[in-house]
């Protein structure tokens, strides 16, 4: 016992010894970059310290969500499949090296070459190439009408273009500049300590004006539980995706406070398949059964502690396209059983349902719920639960049938393009087939006209109400963990952006 | 008392062994991790079409028969090449071996303070048995046994990083960044060292030899720590070795509750990541490193007690 005390009285001695310089802002993650290399990773962990490290051509504004200049000061279409944008002049990156047209060639064609291997490559596959016009000028030409393109130059989780410089990469390589990144964002790389911390400086001569943080540093702690431990010790002060339950011990605590998002979660939803799995679900009529027999309302408000809403068609509902006028199915066990009658299930069936484990809030209990609620119904449903991995192998390969939850959005996209990645049958994620759908979605991403583009997406919500491809979707709240010394406000994608934090 | 060429003989004949060991882990991870499913998936953006996932799925090999994939792997690994890890795009056996002396001087320490802890009471335990000092320290030692590691680092870390901020949640330098993970890790050990401690000292203390060292009048401490402790040794040892093993494999928990920057981590990652290269070099560095120690146990053994022959 002496020694274990004396073990601790030496500890805190040190513990002691080691404060009294000023703490850099500390950000706690849940895992770490595996490459800073913007153009490689559609990785959380990776674009949040890379998200201070580079920029973009455009940016949203916080308030209105309207895309705005940020590298580039204006952009126009010049003809169906040529965008042009006019940079902002005399920003360089970090190393000195100019952000010019020729930067802003390289960079989009640099994640356009096939053999990069970038993995957010066929989010702008519909470009062909870059023209220089000039060395402030770009022209991006696309092989088909392609509206997407400037939500595509701005920031987003992946498949967005950051902007990279081209001599420091050929210098360097590939290899070096995913260990030691160099941008032209608010924040200047200057050590990683793989599996310790990733350690950022303020960028003085950053073009919107230095930021107010000196210093950033990205910590992993893969256990939620200790990065939360961390903020109420004080030692960290920004953690995300904090679960409902972990709240009220953070607010009593004096030192953190949490801050809840509702702009831009996660598009969280339960898909079912028409035509993978033979069996009642091809039937439409079932399918709005199942619809009429969840009471979403009431998973949000228990389950997950009121920490989101419910969507119905699984858009944002800040998403371009987005038809608020549109009420999905009901709350209505009644007409559930009706239906299910109708169709010739009056004594019920059976079905699975696949959960993953901890991917989206709560999601286990929320597929806990909806079966419960199945069962009332006379649908026994089982909820089958995935380890995380698996469960990612099992969606590709359309495994999970005939029902499975998954999510899309999140990413700052804010488009109904985000109905393509759900439901169009090509999709990767996507179990159902409507071809009516297909087709409209697949018109939609060739029009360039917004308004056009706009009816198109009513449309093909009107079809997806129809068809009711998927359970009642909703969208989850972020809730972020943030030390009482800093200042700072979660961002429209809910990644982090800590160009604006402060410290009190 | 040792017959160097014997010995010699023992170590080669020991080797053979485990390579066929080393082999049939190696297939184990292999097969296991290739029956849940190819990590290609992992690998592809969400966006990315099927052509996409069948190019990442041919570039990184996942396309072939799994044997080829396997003689693949044991034709670079006898070279010394485990390949490059997936998610890392390094090499993976540096990327193991430079995180390896953090467990190691994790499990380490654990195991000092296991020891440290353990010996005194299983002697004294041993030697008033049935005693209230007994009862307790046996108690004490159970409730250690019992203790799951990842409550445990929780507890200690609200306890003595959040509520008496004694010590950084994680990180920090020296003895601050090891003494709640080395404790958490350690008290398994300690309590099984205990217990065992005590009853090999039991079996030893009642014996004809411990009178007669008695009656050449060494005092009482002398007769427990010279003679009785040296002849009960031989299951002590054998345990505090497991121990090391148990505590190098078992910092996985441990390093993921504490944020500790070791191999555990890198292990977890790799199994999160279906990264198989990388979890192949964690797998095969930790089980090379326990079968050294176990024949290192074995040389102990020939110190201790002569009459260990080397079958």
């Amino acid at each position: 016992m002496r020694i274990v005390l004396g073990a601790l009285a030496l500890v805190v001695l040190l513990a002691g010894v080691a404060q009294g310089q000023p703490k850099p802002v500390i950000v706690v993650q849940s895992g770490e970059a595996a490459t800073l290399d913007w153009h490689m990773h559609c990785d959380k962990n990776a674009h949040e310290p890379d998200r201070q490290i580079f920029d973009t051509l455009l940016r949203r504004d916080l308030k209105t969500l309207k895309l705005e200049g940020n590298l580039a000061e204006s952009w126009r279409l010049l003809n169906e499949t040529t965008w042009q944008f006019k940079l902002r002049r005399g920003i360089k990156f970090h190393n000195g090296e100019p952000l010019d047209a020729a930067a802003v060639k390289y960079s989009i064609e640099r994640m356009l070459n096939p053999k990069q291997g970038a993995p957010g490559r066929t989010s702008i596959a519909t470009i062909d190439h870059v023209d220089v016009v000039d060395a402030s000028t770009v022209n991006v030409v696309t092989s088909k009408p392609f509206p997407l393109l400037p939500v595509r130059m701005s920031p987003g989780h992946c498949g967005t273009v950051g902007i990279v410089p081209p001599k420091y990469i050929e210098q360097v390589g590939d290899a070096g500049f995913a260990v030691k990144p160099v941008g032209s964002g608010p924040y200047k790389f200057v050590e990683w300590v793989k599996d310790e911390r990733l350690v950022l400086e303020a960028n003085r001569d950053y073009h919107r004006g230095a930021p107010a943080i000196e210093r950033l540093v990205f910590r992993p702690v893969p256990e939620l539980t200790t990065r939360v431990a961390a903020l109420l010790s004080g030692q960290a002060d920004l953690v995300s995706d904090v679960p409902p339950d972990q709240m009220a011990k953070i607010k009593a605590s004096g030192v953190a406070r949490t801050e809840v998002s509702t702009l831009g979660g996660f598009v969280i939803m339960v898909k079912i398949t028409n035509y993978l799995m033979p069996g009642p679900w091809q039937d439409a009529r079932v399918r709005r059964a199942i619809n009429y027999a969840i009471d979403m309302d009431t998973i949000i408000k228990t389950v997950l502690e009121g920490h989101g809403h419910v969507l119905g068609v699984p858009l944002e509902r800040e998403a371009f396209g987005f038809n608020p006028a549109m009420k999905w199915w009901g709350y209505d066990p009644e007409r559930a059983r009706a239906l299910l009658r109708e169709a010739g299930y009056a004594n019920g069936f059976e079905m699975t349902l696949h959960a993953p484990n901890r991917r989206y809030m709560n999601d286990i209990e929320v597929m806990q719920a909806m079966a419960a609620m199945l069962g009332k119904v006379g649908i026994k449903a089982n909820v089958q639960v995935w380890e995380q991995s698996v469960y990612t192998t099992k969606w590709r390969k359309r495994e999970l049938l005939p029902a499975y939850m998954t999510a899309w959005g999140g990413a700052g996209v804010f488009d109904g393009d985000l109905l393509v990645n759900s439901l169009h049958s090509k999709s990767a994620l996507a179990i159902h087939k409507n071809e009516a759908l297909d087709k409209i979605l697949e018109e939609a991403q060739g029009t360039n006209d917004p308004e056009k583009r706009r009816a198109l997406y009513f449309k093909a919500q009107e079809i997806v109400f129809e068809d009711a491809p998927i359970i009642k979707a909703y969208q989850q709240a972020h809730i972020f963990g943030i030390s009482n010394r800093l200042d700072w406000k979660p961002w429209i994608d809910n990644m982090l952006f800590l160009y604006d934090a402060r410290l009190k | 008392m040792l017959y160097v060429p014997l010995v010699i003989a023992y170590l080669f004949r020991r080797l053979a062994w485990a390579v066929v060991l080393l082999f049939g882990i190696t297939l184990a991870v292999f097969l296991v991790v290739h029956l849940s499913g190819d990590p290609t998936a992992l690998y592809v953006g969400p966006e990315g079409t099927r052509e996409d996932y069948e190019m990442v799925r041919a570039a990184l090999g996942f396309d072939r028969p799994l044997p080829e994939q396997y003689g693949r792997f044991l034709l670079r690994a006898v070279q010394g090449d485990f390949g490059r890890s997936l998610r890392h795009q390094q090499p993976t056996l540096p990327l193991v071996l430079t995180r390896f002396p953090a467990t190691l001087k994790l499990a380490l320490v654990a195991m000092a303070l296991a020891v440290a802890l353990a010996l005194p009471l299983g002697i004294l335990s041993a030697l008033r048995r049935n005693s209230v000092l007994d009862t307790f320290a046996m108690a004490f030692a159970l409730s250690g046994q019992c203790m799951p590691t990842f409550w445990l680092g929780i507890l200690l870390i609200l306890v003595f990083a959040v509520q008496l901020r004694w010590v950084p949640v994680y990180g920090g330098e020296g003895l601050a960044a090891l003494a709640l993970p080395a404790l958490t890790l350690g008290v398994w050990a300690m309590a099984r060292t205990a217990r065992i401690t005590r009853s090999s000292m039991l079996e030893v203390l009642h014996q004809d030899f411990l009178r007669t060292a008695r009656a050449k009048g060494i005092s009482e401490w002398g007769v427990v720590l010279r003679h009785a402790l040296r002849n009960g040794a031989i299951p002590i040892v054998t345990a505090i070795g497991l121990e090391l093993g148990n505590l190098l494999g078992g910092a996985v928990i441990t390093e993921a509750v504490f944020a500790y920057p070791g191999v555990g981590r890198l292990a977890v990652e790799a199994v999160v990541n279906k990264d198989v290269p990388l979890l192949q070099a964690v797998v095969f560095t930790v089980a090379a490193s326990l079968i050294l120690l176990n024949v290192a146990i074995d040389l102990l053994y020939m110190a201790l007690d002569p009459r260990v022959r080397l079958a």
